[in-house]
């Protein structure tokens, strides 16, 4: 009896290391479901807002300017950030501020990008903590899930949402 | 899933095929093949999954190419590298990792790490008068090859983001004259600090 369990234990573990490695690659190489939280991707990407990520363009080497890119924050590792594409290596990036009288640039050096959120008045990005490394973008967003809580839960309350 | 619908589709393209046992043959034939190459693609997909975490999960052998260790490692000289201290948060000062190189994405680099965030490295060089100090960002390491001559590292690309180490080397299997554990930095400490 003990050896049935044991055998039907360690089928089971098996199956779900087997099917963790599949979901895991799944997820790396080719996409997934990302909710992304924050200010500083406003008002392309809200707070809460849900997309979908796919990772094959990094891999390729794809990643062009303009694309929103999910990468690992250069100054936390353990977190994630959400920021377009600005520059690649070898662009020349206009640094200083609208309100400075003298213009300054820097270029982007080879293997990293320039990444800015959208919402520039509220978004640690590139002009905070400098270029960074392709190496850290995970994969790239292309498409934005339109999910309207309020509309689900409708209460009297509610008044009117455009 | 589109592999459940071709035996149908066979099925319409052989009923009209003459005389009945050339239509049993065909189905059998053609589907036996199908099935066995979907489920080889199968198989390969599924173990190449789990070879591919096991290689960045746990660890796995690498050859370093390159001058930039010497002499604590050679050119051309096969070592195991493990993944799980990196995914654990547990490098420390000394170790030599594998890491993506910042500027190359598509190659790697192995390196020692002299610094931690927050750590006090000392940038300049002994024959300077005035030495000059550098903190490493927060999320960052501090990387120089053994070989200080002759290797690329932190003093010539700044500190390297934590998310490019992909694991830490930790012994040497060949050449079997230096088979085992990676001896110290052949540099002494170059933190003020220690």
């Amino acid at each position: 009896m003990l050896r049935g369990i044991l055998g039907k234990t360690f089928r089971l573990v098996g199956y779900t290391i087997q099917y963790a490695c599949i979901a895991h690659c799944a997820f790396e190489y080719v996409g997934g479901v990302v909710m992304c939280s924050g200010p500083s991707m406003e008002p392309t990407i809200q707070n809460s807002d849900i997309v979908c990520a796919e990772n094959l363009s990094r891999h390729f080497y794809g990643i062009q300017r303009g694309d929103i890119v999910i990468a690992k924050s250069p100054s936390d590792p353990k977190s994630n950030i959400c920021k377009r594409v600005i520059g690649l290596e070898g662009d020349k990036i206009l640094t200083s501020r609208p309100s400075d009288f003298f213009k300054s640039h820097n270029y982007v050096p080879t293997g990293h990008v320039w990444l800015e959120g959208d919402n520039l008045q509220n978004s640690t990005d590139s002009r905070y903590y400098g270029p960074v490394p392709y190496g850290l973008i995970r994969g790239r967003i292309f498409f934005k899930y339109y999910f309207d809580a309020e509309k689900l839960f409708l209460t009297e309350e509610a008044g009117e949402r455009a």
